[in-house]
């Protein structure tokens, strides 16, 4: 069962599978205990709200210098 | 100098360099020395991927005549040096330490190569690294993992391991690492020496095989702070080739190696950085702060200051290296998985299953931790922290997960692209080396280099010489 914003294994292997990664069960098996580590991270990152603010890199539409 | 003296392979880049110049020293014999302790050494250290020893006395041989009819180029001239094997160099093999790259011979120099032997330094070698510069020491990659010269028995730190255990070791005298969340400042602490992740854009990551983009950083480890001003004099500057090179102008770092910190303000964040934390080790917290003691005695006036951003940039930090990761290194992944090690396989996938909302929330609060940071250092000139939470853990029972859990002391500067210098402040009651951390403004390097430079001379602990 998994644990509180855990994916379930279907999801993970879904996830992997849309990825393109074709993963066997054994190595979604290894690494769903790290991916948990890093989506651990992403909400984390996702409880902090900075509103409709671009705050990411800009796109200027000039042309690059040569 | 005798040029006899059985401690050759230790002197610094700046000693050797003075007695070169004067012809009291010859670049031959140098890197000879250098090549005699790599044999002596590596079978235990595992430094070293690719030695090139015939390369490196011709080398030596061309910048001995060189300098004898005149033409001394600096120095770093006739000065052996050695290359993490992320760095291209020409017709010499590249592995980025991967059975994926095992065959990879490049065309042509990463600009840092290519300017330090502009300098006229001699490469002996290229280093072991962990994997694509990321994970930790992997048994299920092609190359013994670099070994602590302070302790065999425990690992160095990474990625830029070999840069660590060969310079710490008196197998070079100095390296290039890279530095994505620390992997300059983590060995460079780990193994006692100093390593500088600059500002980011200031040294060129042209020909440096790529793992996140926006945070790869590439940068010098040697075994004083004179000596990372000498490497980095030689490697910084805009480069056309890099689309994210600085133009701003190099100055002359030697004029940082002064010793002054009088009025300097120096702001500790506490909360993060010293506060009390089951992963954070008290004696690396403890021999940090008796650092900071000393900074103070030297006139540095320290106060407390808080950067609320800090509890995000691990976080904003690990979910933009594999995503970033996963996009480089995409078409392997899908058909040639294998090939990766264990440890990069698993992370590099785990990029392409965050999605484009967790990336862009990352470089969201990317944006506001610079800010935050900018803020901060309106009131303060440096910042100062522990560098590794640890000191260099076992082999033994080694966790490859310990890199992405828990509280990172490097990765917020990599997060900034604020210039950022280990400087080793110390040894654990078990003898391992403790690095402190000294961060500044953006292109400030010549006073994050004079601050570690004033601690260093003070201090000392760069005298101490690894058992092996």
């Amino acid at each position: 069962m998994p644990e509180s914003g855990e994916v379930s294994m279907e999801e993970f292997k879904l996830m992997a599978d849309r990825a393109g990664l074709g993963m066997s069960q054994e190595e979604l098996d290894a690494l769903k205990p790290v991916y948990e580590l890093y989506a651990a991270y992403a909400r984390e990152l996702h409880t902090l709200s900075f509103g409709a603010e671009e705050m990411v890199v800009e796109f200027h539409p000039d042309w690059p210098e040569a | 100098m005798s040029t006899s003296d059985a401690q050759l392979h230790y002197l610094t880049i700046r000693q050797a360099g003075e007695l070169i110049r004067k012809g009291e020293l010859s670049p031959v014999e140098l890197t000879r020395a250098c090549l005699d302790r790599i044999e002596a050494t590596d079978e235990r250290l595992h430094s070293f991927i690719m030695l090139l020893a015939d390369d490196a006395l011709a080398q030596a041989r061309t910048a001995e005549a060189d300098i004898l009819r005149g033409a001394y180029k600096g120095p770093m001239h006739g000065i052996p040096f050695a290359l993490k094997d992320l760095y291209d160099t020409a017709g010499i093999r590249t592995t980025s330490g991967s059975q994926v790259d095992i065959d990879r011979v490049p065309t042509e120099d990463a600009t840092t190569t290519a300017r330090l032997k502009e300098a006229g330094g001699v490469l002996l070698g290229k280093l072991a690294m962990h994997e694509f510069a990321l994970g930790g020491p992997d048994w299920t990659t092609p190359f013994e993992p670099a070994c602590n010269p302070w302790n065999l028995a425990h690992i160095t730190g990474g990625s830029s391991s070999g840069s660590g255990s060969a310079v710490a070791s008196g197998q070079c005298a100095g390296a290039l690492g890279s530095c994505t969340g620390g992997s300059i400042r983590g060995p460079a602490s780990l193994c006692g020496i100093v390593g500088l992740k600059a500002t980011y854009g200031r040294v060129s990551r042209f020909g440096v095989v790529t793992l996140s983009w926006s945070q790869d950083h590439a940068g010098p480890m040697t075994r004083t702070v004179e000596d990372t001003a000498i490497m980095l004099q030689a490697i910084a500057g805009h480069d056309p080739r890099d689309p994210t090179s600085s133009k701003a102008p190099v100055p002359d770092y030697s004029r940082s190696l002064r010793e002054d910190i009088r009025g300097v303000r120096i702001g500790l964040p506490r909360h993060y950085f010293f506060a009390d934390d089951p992963g954070v080790n008290r004696e690396v917290v403890t021999r940090v702060e008796q650092a900071v003691t000393v900074l103070e005695g030297l006139g540095a006036h320290i106060e407390e200051v808080t950067l609320p951003s800090l509890d995000y940039v691990r976080a904003a930090n690990s979910v933009i290296m594999v995503s970033e990761a996963f996009a480089y290194h995409e078409p392997n992944l899908k058909t040639r998985p294998q090939e990766f090690g264990e440890i990069v396989r698993g992370r590099f996938r785990i990029g392409g299953m965050l999605n484009a909302s967790d990336y862009l929330q990352a470089q969201r609060v990317r944006t506001w931790a610079r800010r935050d940071f900018a803020q901060v250092m309106k009131t303060v000139d440096f910042l100062v922290t522990p560098t590794m939470t640890q000191p260099a853990a076992a082999f033994e029972g080694y966790d490859p997960t310990a890199t992405v859990r828990g509280k990172s002391f490097t990765a917020p500067f990599n997060v900034t692209g604020l210039p950022a210098i280990s400087v080793p402040c110390g040894f654990t009651e078990d003898g391992l080396p403790i690095g402190m951390q000294i961060a500044g403004k953006p292109f400030d390097e010549p006073g994050v280099i004079q601050a570690a430079y004033t601690y260093q001379q003070h201090a000392g602990w760069h005298e101490m010489k690894p058992p092996i």
